[in-house]
């Protein structure tokens, strides 16, 4: 049986783009990092969130494994924050530098900037039923937005609630808030590394996209 | 400025010129006659808006909303953005919003904002109220419309109330609260969507409209009772309201207006049953009585268990 010439064309097309992607592939970072708080190095903390639920979260946690050369192990069922990074690395655009009809056309690389994001998932320690205690971690060789979502569902009823906090600043960070899509209720209080002074604002961002803060120039 | 006023002129001259000489039969002319007067007011208003505003600072303020909010429009567009204490505020990510308004009362110092987002946004009406000083905004409905916003149902007999009918959400109008109604028991699956059709007298309790049956609930916990108004039941009940809701469609098409028809169909439900039914307080909490229908109790979990 010889295929017919079609899929031959499309298993060629797909080989190809498959190498020409895995020269772009040169970050093997995955996009998003499941960390337990408890398992997290006290001496990375930026900041400690510790979280009073009006009402219970949900709490089944599942812990998910995969991977055969590199295992990666992933959470879920229960409270954690989402922490957006992003990543300003350099690229190349491809210029030209005159006439392309004359033939006399000289292409050159041009460097660019390019930012790339991702995220560290942080699920929460559980103290009692109401009470989570969540930890702000860095990732190595990417620059946070300042800013984390604190994620749980109530009987299946997903909420996110978006904070931003600054070191350079010193304002009220315990304070009570209502999430945007149920209004659930949550009493809120930040602890800085240190016990240094910081500022814990609430951010109103949309659930599910942690890092895009209601205010451009995030907390003052 | 010359360029403009002549403009003026010329179309004020062609405008009463179809009105007494042309019968009434003949569209083209005033088709035209209304391009002309279009294009008078707009660039009357465009010389207006340069006058006003020189070349460097195109962007006006409008409609203060009062205390720390601004709004921000543009000259050719009735998108506003808004500014909370000089700074761009974007609600849920949405940063132009087709209607805002002040609610009436405040919180934190500062007034509540009734929002209703531009429809690329994603967002629909919101509420924007202050707490600790930092803006917070609420989903009110999650239907995007921007020809016929959700701007809430009052439910009949009661001045305070709106019903989002779609969002199981309903606003105190004098409080600024925003009440949330669970229709699903724990680990359930309903096919039907529900309708918010009613909330009791003391703003803690609300019906709602499943496609078997109506789910009495306790705002922000859980369902905790049912009452059987079957499918053959709401189909006999809502046949006039799918009747009235088609009128009123077809009615504002022809004014050149479009409406959510299924909104309005939904909302003349809620009106239905507030008809119909009542809100009473009794031995077992409050219950909807109405059509000989009595509520019966459903298991509730308590928050201990959970």
């Amino acid at each position: 049986m010889r295929p017919i010439p079609a899929f031959h064309c499309w298993r060629w097309l797909a080989l190809g783009c498959a190498a020409a992607l895995a020269g772009c592939a040169t970050n093997a970072d995955i996009y998003e990092r499941h960390v337990r708080a408890e398992d997290a190095n006290p001496a990375d903390v930026v900041l400690t969130l510790d979280v009073a639920f009006a009402q219970a979260p949900d709490y089944d946690p599942q812990t998910i494994e995969y991977g055969s050369k590199v295992k990666v192990v992933e959470y879920a069922g229960y409270p954690s924050i989402d922490v957006p990074f992003y990543q300003k690395g350099m690229g190349l655009d491809l210029g030209v530098l005159g006439d392309p009809r004359t033939l006399l056309a000289l292409p050159y690389p041009s460097p660019t900037t390019r930012t790339t994001s991702a995220q560290l998932k942080i699920f929460g320690e559980r103290l009692d039923a109401t009470h989570y205690r969540f930890v702000v971690l860095p990732r190595s060789g990417w620059t946070s937005t300042n800013s984390f979502q604190v994620e749980f569902a109530i009987n299946g009823r997903r909420e996110g609630m978006t904070f931003a906090y600054s070191t350079k600043t010193v304002c009220e960070s315990r304070f009570d808030v209502t999430t945007p899509t149920y209004g659930f209720g949550m009493s809120v209080a930040a602890g800085f590394p240190g016990g240094k002074p910081g500022c814990l604002k609430a951010c109103d961002a949309r659930p599910g996209y942690p890092g895009h803060c209601a205010f451009f120039s995030g907390v003052e | 400025m010359p360029a403009s006023l002549s403009c003026g002129a010329a179309a004020n001259d062609v405008v009463p010129a179809p009105t007494k000489t042309v019968p009434p039969g003949r569209r083209r002319s005033r088709v035209c006659a209304s391009v002309a007067l279009a294009l008078t007011l707009s660039t009357t208003s465009a010389a207006q808006a340069q006058r006003a505003a020189p070349a460097s600072a195109p962007v006006k303020a409008i409609q203060p909303p009062g205390g720390a909010f601004e709004l921000e429009g543009q000259p050719n567009s009735n998108l506003y953005r808004i500014k909370y204490r000089g700074k761009p505020y974007r609600p849920l990510n949405a940063y132009q919003f087709i209607h805002v308004r002040a609610l009436g009362p405040t919180q934190g110092g500062q007034p509540m904002l009734l929002a209703v987002s531009n429809d690329f946004m994603g967002v629909g009406t919101i509420l924007i109220a202050v707490q600790n000083d930092t803006p917070l905004a609420r989903v009110l409905s999650p239907t995007i419309d921007v020809r016929d916003p959700d701007m809430g149902l009052a439910q009949p007999g009661r001045q305070d109330l709106l019903l989002f009918t779609a969002g199981s959400r309903a606003l105190v109008t004098s409080t600024g609260q925003v009440l949330w109604f669970e229709h699903l028991l724990p680990k359930e699956y309903q096919r039907s969507s529900p309708l918010l059709v009613s909330v009791s007298p003391d703003n803690r309790h609300g019906a709602l409209l499943l496609d078997n049956e109506i789910r009495l609930s306790v705002a922000g916990e859980g369902p905790y009772a049912s009452v059987p108004f079957t499918r053959a039941m709401q189909r006999e009940a809502f046949n006039p309201a799918w009747d009235q809701s088609r009128a009123r469609a077809r009615a504002a098409l022809d004014e050149g207006k479009h409406i959510d028809q299924r909104r309005l169909h939904d909302n003349l439900k809620a009106e239905w049953i507030n008809r119909n039914f009542r809100w009473q307080q009794g031995k077992e909490g409050w219950q909807f009585i109405g059509q000989g229908l009595k509520p019966a109790a459903l298991p509730v979990q308590s928050k201990k268990e959970q």
